[in-house]
């Protein structure tokens, strides 16, 4: 039984609902102009893609489900033949908008999904996906009900896997007969084998596109990168997989060395088109090499490993991908984010640490201090900037990326 | 070697002349809102007090704000390298240094080598940096060195509650209107500035000495509110508004 | 299903190996003390312990893998408890069993507990259950550390008790019915009515000629059910309780095989616990760089081919490591997308 939040309220909120449709505005006008930047013919169709996907009505045939965050399982939505849309969003104009419903002191991400809900840009969708990792995303669940269906979903707040992998598969697996239900549609065994397939597919290319970024992030710019990760939110998953492949073997040909210090970005998310910090590490003389975020490297690392192949094998296997391999600090992953920061720094010899908090996003900024002492005993050059959206801090946070810069140059002089 | 450094500030311009690492000459003007002819004008200054030209000049560094506006400069440098590099070479040890500007206020810690282990900056907030300290002296009639010798002949300094220059100033036009003396109120806007400094020191060791540099330096009240509030001893290092410049011309 | 096979194909290259080469001798003969026994007992009863249509073959007690109840095992066969029970009722002299016991420990100290996982034939038939389980659709049944734990200790308890009966028997003269209770685990055993099949011999499955052996057939076929049970429903079960692989697990923590984590690549995403089918947990657990091989792993290698960190889980035979990938039998598609970063 799918319980619905505020009830008794939803009419009265329905009542004050406005309507704007998502549009090409000045922030995403802007972070397309990094298709100039660019040096891969073969990312057109990316940026392409994003300017399609703003106000185009969607097919009627196709059903969308909205979700934010690498907790939810798309392999279970592909499999009951319906398109996963993640609505993770750093808008700076949505946000403005979201001020109505949510003023105050909160994370800037969720007042810009609220703002494009209330909206009404998602009418397409037919459901949301709200899962209860950071609190005001759990929250969602209740803002957005007036407005959309809810199902929530929640991980706990614990990703050890000896403790509570019985109770994600539970979660999970009511999950899907409540897709299987709502949808009308008989999922089994081979519909969720080959979602995993497609799902590992792209793992498959992201790890390579990874490696190769490692070596030689020249190969792919760093703004490219992102806007691949970004379409991969929207895209079908097959399409996506031939485009991703074709960019991979145009870029392998670029292979050249670059000059500038390789750095590590990790913290809070990097979403288009805020890309304000990447921006920024460009302009410092800083080539960011690799990266730990959910948006990023996070999504996409972990391959669904099947070795039990009946329904609730591949759940469970799905909870270990999604929940126990998940890097999100809201399940106290700390010492695993540790771990990963420092082999991958000391196995690719990366030359420092770059750790961006957004501002008012207090999950990410408690890690700070912690991490900060550990890579200081390991001899790993950290910097950790804290910012919002606007642009007026620009210069400052250019200068403390400059002189972290030096700071590496003359460490390794 | 005869180089130029230069601080592009976004409240005061500093430029240094230096022969083989030792200054010649030094010139200092406002910014304003032309700052690449300000840094113009003073760079003329400080070549015509060194009785040199132009052409002489083999390298110009700039640091600072406005660095990447002069289009004359050779090189760059982030005021928080120079800054480092130049209280290394009068200090020759271990040290914490503290830089009150106009507009932010740095915390700098080197290591026996002279290399950068971590940095603070609080450049988002006046209500730490010297900007505080102008718009305060204001609204007591007075500027900032004026300010200071208030401050050192208070009796009993104010505890200000506002944390934020903006309302500072409202709570001191109140204190005033309450007949509180000008010399306590002064006094009191120092520790005030102090104690976001001494949070500042907190983040790193203990044990390190400490330097004093920046525009904040030259006035004596502020060294010994800092002193005072935070428990430890301040050392200014010789024109203190000049470090960073001088810095810029030890790193190339 | 590579392993599978080579699984299968394992018993059978040692049971096949020496077949041609050796002829064809007595199996036990009749309950006969073998040369160097000191025993005077003797039995007369007889075929209780053979299939029908059994042919001898040579008398050998290298304890490795075929059971022998499988009298077309060439030169091994017969398992460890098997030796042991049989010797203690004979009271051979040790230098008759010497060889046999250096081979076994000489091999076990190679390889731990590794033919638990790879040859033998009892596993075979759990994998093939484990197939057969999957096909069906019906989920796996997972046990917790306590009941494995009891289980060992009625592994443990049952070889005791089965090697004190030995013992006992071996002295003359103490029942008419002695006979009936010789080598008392192997009428229990489940080997009794499978192994057999693997040389294509009808097992010996209904012996009521006394109520001794009623009684053991009756039991026979109650640890069959449950060992059908243990492997149908969780995936080597039956190998916390198996008295061979008890032994056998002693030799574990100083064998040539050695299972390395290094801590710092990994992830915690519990791969390797959940796909162990001993259930172990310790490779997840360990935040130290080396893992010290546990008493219940079977070297079956499965944690470290599903680890999806490049270099995180190894293992290394007397110091150099072996490429786990060459025994790759998972999903087709997992192999690809195991390609680590380079």
């Amino acid at each position: 039984m799918q319980k619905r939040f505020l009830n008794k309220y939803n009419e009265l909120i329905l009542r004050n609902l406005s309507s704007k449709k998502a549009f090409l505005n000045d922030d995403i006008k802007q972070a397309l102009k990094y298709r100039e930047r660019s040096n891969l013919s073969s990312m057109d169709g990316f940026y392409k893609a994003i300017e399609a996907n703003l106000g185009v009505e969607k097919t009627q045939k196709d059903r969308y489900i909205g979700y934010f965050c690498s907790i939810v399982p798309e392999e279970l939505l592909i499999a009951c033949s319906l398109k996963p849309v993640r609505l993770c969003c750093e808008d700076y104009t949505w946000t403005n908008a979201g001020e109505e419903i949510l003023p105050g002191d909160i994370c800037p991400v969720i007042k810009a999904i609220c703002g494009k809900f209330y909206n009404n840009v998602y009418d397409y969708l037919e459901l949301v996906i709200v899962p209860g990792t950071c609190d005001p995303k759990a929250k969602l669940a209740e803002l957005l009900s007036p407005v959309k269906e809810v199902y929530f979903l929640d991980p706990g707040r614990d990703s050890d896997y000896l403790e509570n992998v019985d109770k994600w598969t539970d979660r999970y697996t009511k999950f899907f007969q409540f897709l299987r239900q709502r949808f009308q549609c008989h999922a089994g065994k081979k519909q969720l084998l080959t979602a995993c397939k497609l799902t590992n597919e792209r793992t498959e290319i992201f790890k390579k596109i990874y490696a190769l970024r490692i070596k030689f992030p020249g190969a792919i710019n760093i703004f490219d990168y992102y806007v691949m990760i970004y379409t991969s939110f929207f895209m079908d998953i097959e399409q996506w997989n031939k485009m991703a492949e074709k960019v991979y073997e145009q870029a392998r040909e670029k292979q050249s060395l670059s000059k500038k210090p390789k750095v590590l970005l990790s913290g809070s998310p990097v979403i288009f088109p805020n890309f304000k910090i990447l921006d920024v590490l460009d302009q410092a003389g800083l080539e960011v090499a690799a990266d730990i975020q959910c948006t990023g490297f996070g999504r996409f690392y972990n391959p669904v490993a099947i070795d039990e192949d009946t329904e609730s094998g591949i759940i469970r296997a799905l909870t270990l991908k999604n929940i126990a391999g998940s890097i999100c600090p809201c399940l106290l992953t700390l010492e695993k984010l540790i771990n990963l920061i420092i082999d991958t720094v000391s196995q690719y010899r990366l030359d420092g640490v770059v750790y961006y908090n957004l501002r008012l996003c207090q999950v990410f900024e408690t890690q700070t201090t912690i991490i900060r002492q550990v890579l200081k005993e390991n001899k790993i050059p950290f910097l950790s900037v804290k910012t919002d959206f606007g642009k007026e801090d620009t210069g400052q946070l250019k200068t403390r990326l400059e002189a972290f810069r030096e700071i590496i140059q003359s460490g390794k002089e | 070697m005869l180089k130029a450094g230069m601080d592009i500030g976004s409240v005061m311009t500093k430029c240094v002349i230096v022969r083989e690492e030792t200054v010649i000459a030094r010139a200092i003007g406002r910014s304003g809102t032309m700052p690449e002819i300000i840094a113009e004008k003073v760079l003329q200054e400080a070549l015509s007090k060194a009785g040199l030209d132009y052409s002489d000049l083999e390298r110009i560094v700039l640091t600072g704000y406005g660095r990447h506006i002069f289009s004359k400069a050779h090189s760059t440098i982030t005021e928080i390298s120079a800054v480092a590099k130049a209280a290394f070479h009068l200090m020759k040890t271990a040290c914490l240094i503290i830089d009150v500007g106009g507009q932010d206020t740095k915390t700098i810690e080197i290591d026996g080598s002279g290399e950068i282990v971590d940095f603070l900056m609080n450049d988002k907030c006046a209500a730490g940096t010297g900007r505080f300290l102008e718009m305060m002296a204001g609204v007591l009639e007075t500027d900032i060195y004026g300010l200071g010798n208030l401050a050192s002949q208070a009796d009993k300094p104010v505890l200000l509650n506002a944390t934020c220059s903006v309302f500072a100033e409202s709570e001191v036009v109140s204190l005033i209107a309450h007949n509180e003396k000008k010399e306590n109120i002064a006094a009191g806007l120092f520790n005030a500035i102090a104690s976001r400094i001494a949070t500042m020191m907190a983040h790193f060791h203990k044990d390190l000495p400490v330097v004093f540099c920046g525009g904040g330096a030259n006035i004596p009240a502020l060294k010994n509110s800092i002193e005072k509030i935070s428990n430890r001893r301040l050392e200014i290092l010789e024109h203190p508004q000049f470090v960073a410049a001088f810095g810029s011309t030890l790193t190339f | 299903m590579l392993s599978l096979i080579l699984l299968v194909y394992g018993g059978y290259i040692f049971k096949e190996w020496k077949e041609s080469a050796e002829t064809q001798q007595s199996i036990f003969p009749s309950l006969k003390a073998p040369a160097g026994s000191i025993s005077t007992t003797k039995f007369e009863k007889g075929s209780i312990l053979w299939p029908s249509g059994a042919t001898p073959v040579i008398e050998n007690y290298p304890p490795t893998l075929v059971c022998r109840f499988n009298p077309k095992g060439g030169m091994f066969k017969a398992c460890i408890l098997h030796f042991f029970s049989e010797n203690l009722t004979w009271r051979t002299q040790v230098k008759y069993l010497l060889p046999y016991i250096t081979l076994f420990v000489f091999l076990c100290f190679l390889f731990g507990r590794a033919w638990c996982g790879w040859v033998c034939p009892i596993g075979t038939t759990g994998d093939f259950l484990t197939f057969l389980r999957r096909k069906m659709n019906i989920p796996v049944k997972r046990f917790p550390a306590n009941f494995r734990k009891n289980l060992s200790f009625t592994g443990y308890a049952l070889t005791v008790i089965t090697l004190a009966i030995s013992t006992l028997i071996g002295m003359p003269n103490l029942t008419r019915y002695q006979c009936y209770w010789f080598l008392p685990y192997c009428q229990i055993c489940p080997a009794r009515l499978i192994c057999p099949m693997f040389g294509l011999i009808k097992p010996n499955w209904k012996d009521f000629s006394t109520g001794i052996t009623t009684t053991f057939t009756i039991l026979a076929w109650i640890v069959l059910g449950f060992f059908i049970a243990a492997f149908y429903w969780g995936r080597r079960i039956w190998c916390h309780m198996c008295p061979v692989g008890l032994i056998n697990s002693w030799f574990n923590r100083g064998c040539g095989i050695e299972l390395h984590k290094k801590a710092v690549k990994c992830i915690k995403c519990g791969y390797c616990a959940d796909v162990c089918p001993m259930g172990l947990t310790k490779m997840y657990e360990i935040d130290k760089d080396s893992v010290y091989n546990q008493t219940g792993c079977i070297m079956c290698m499965r944690c470290i081919e599903i680890c999806p960190r490049k270099g995180c889980l190894t293992v290394k035979f007397f110091g150099r490591k072996i490429n786990v990938e060459n025994f790759i039998r998972r999903k087709t598609d997992a192999k690809k997308v195991f390609e680590q970063i380079q």
